[in-house]
């Protein structure tokens, strides 16, 4: 059975801090059920500005990656979860949903008439 | 009595007529000015074809022509109107009847297409297939943000940005979340 939190390419493996575009990546990907953990820590107390725990890039782009994965959720695209592994140590995981099949029919139409 | 063949001569006022004659069908028609030397040409053929028909004694030549001009101008007028009515003009917008909203463009296949004749692919599997990617994309992406995919698939993110449709750090702003929101989707290819 495939596991399901295997790393697969231009995702986080530990060297590198997940972007963005990464994450976006590996959910248009990943099959519904697949869970990658997008972050490890406490998103609350090291998006802060106040705490400085990260420098300011590393902060933001930490917020722009929590942000996304809320955005993904909100869309339906996925389950946002955490797993507590001890005091203000948490991993943050996406789960992916499964897709909907709903497509807005003539969608296409409409952009090209908007376009002529 | 032997018939007298005409000559040259003879002839040079019959092609005055045949002008004139070519010249109303062209008004009576509404065809091009560059027509009417086709058709006289056309009218004169016709009277040297049946000129040997021709009797003197029934009547003179000019008469003889100007019936030959107006009987042969009738049989090409009938044709081009017979052409005309082929080429009606029918709009690929137009509905097929009975077609249950299809419309006539929706029934031309690709290989009969403007893009065949014009030496684009025409895989129907593949056409259908990239139709399916749009429609999955055009859904993936924000419906506020149609319109400016309709300026993209005409110009650069620069020139739509230098023609100030939308401050340039909004445009590319919109274009990072559109590529991102395809990423999600599973289009990378798009993005």
């Amino acid at each position: 059975m495939m596991d399901m939190d295997t790393c697969i390419p231009d995702t986080p493996n530990g060297a590198a801090p997940l972007s963005e575009a990464a994450l976006c990546a590996w959910l248009g990907a990943a099959a519904p059920g697949e869970r990658l953990a997008y972050h490890r820590g406490f998103l609350a107390r090291e998006t802060s500005p106040l705490t400085q725990l990260l420098p300011d890039a590393e902060r933001l782009a930490l917020l722009r990656l929590a942000h996304r994965a809320w955005a993904l959720a909100e869309a339906g695209l996925a389950h946002l979860v955490q797993r507590r592994h001890g005091e203000e140590d948490y991993s943050y995981l996406i789960v992916v949903r499964r897709r909907p099949r709903h497509i807005v029919p003539n969608l296409l139409s409409q952009m090209l008439a908007e376009a002529a | 009595m032997t018939a007298v063949s005409p000559t040259l001569a003879d002839l040079d006022p019959l092609c005055r007529l045949a002008d004139a004659a070519a010249r109303r069908l062209c008004r009576a028609l509404r065809l091009p000015a560059q027509e009417r030397e086709d058709i006289r040409q056309d009218l004169i053929c016709d009277l040297l074809h049946r000129l040997r028909r021709f009797d003197p004694a029934r009547g003179d030549l000019r008469a003889f022509a100007a019936v030959v001009f107006r009987h042969r101008a009738a049989r090409l007028a009938e044709q081009i109107r017979r052409e005309r009515a082929g080429r009606a003009g029918v709009s690929l917008d137009d509905p097929l009847p009975g077609g249950d909203g299809l419309t006539v463009g929706d029934a031309l296949l690709e290989e009969e297409g403007y893009g065949a004749w014009c030496g684009q692919g025409v895989d129907r599997i593949g056409a259908l297939e990239r139709r399916l990617d749009l429609e999955r994309a055009a859904s993936a992406i924000d419906p506020a943000d149609h319109p400016l995919c309709a300026v993209l698939a005409a110009d650069t993110p620069h020139a739509a940005a230098k023609r100030g449709l939308v401050p340039r750090a909004v445009l590319y702003r919109r274009i990072r979340e559109m590529r991102l929101r395809l990423l999600a989707a599973g289009i990378p290819a798009l993005a």
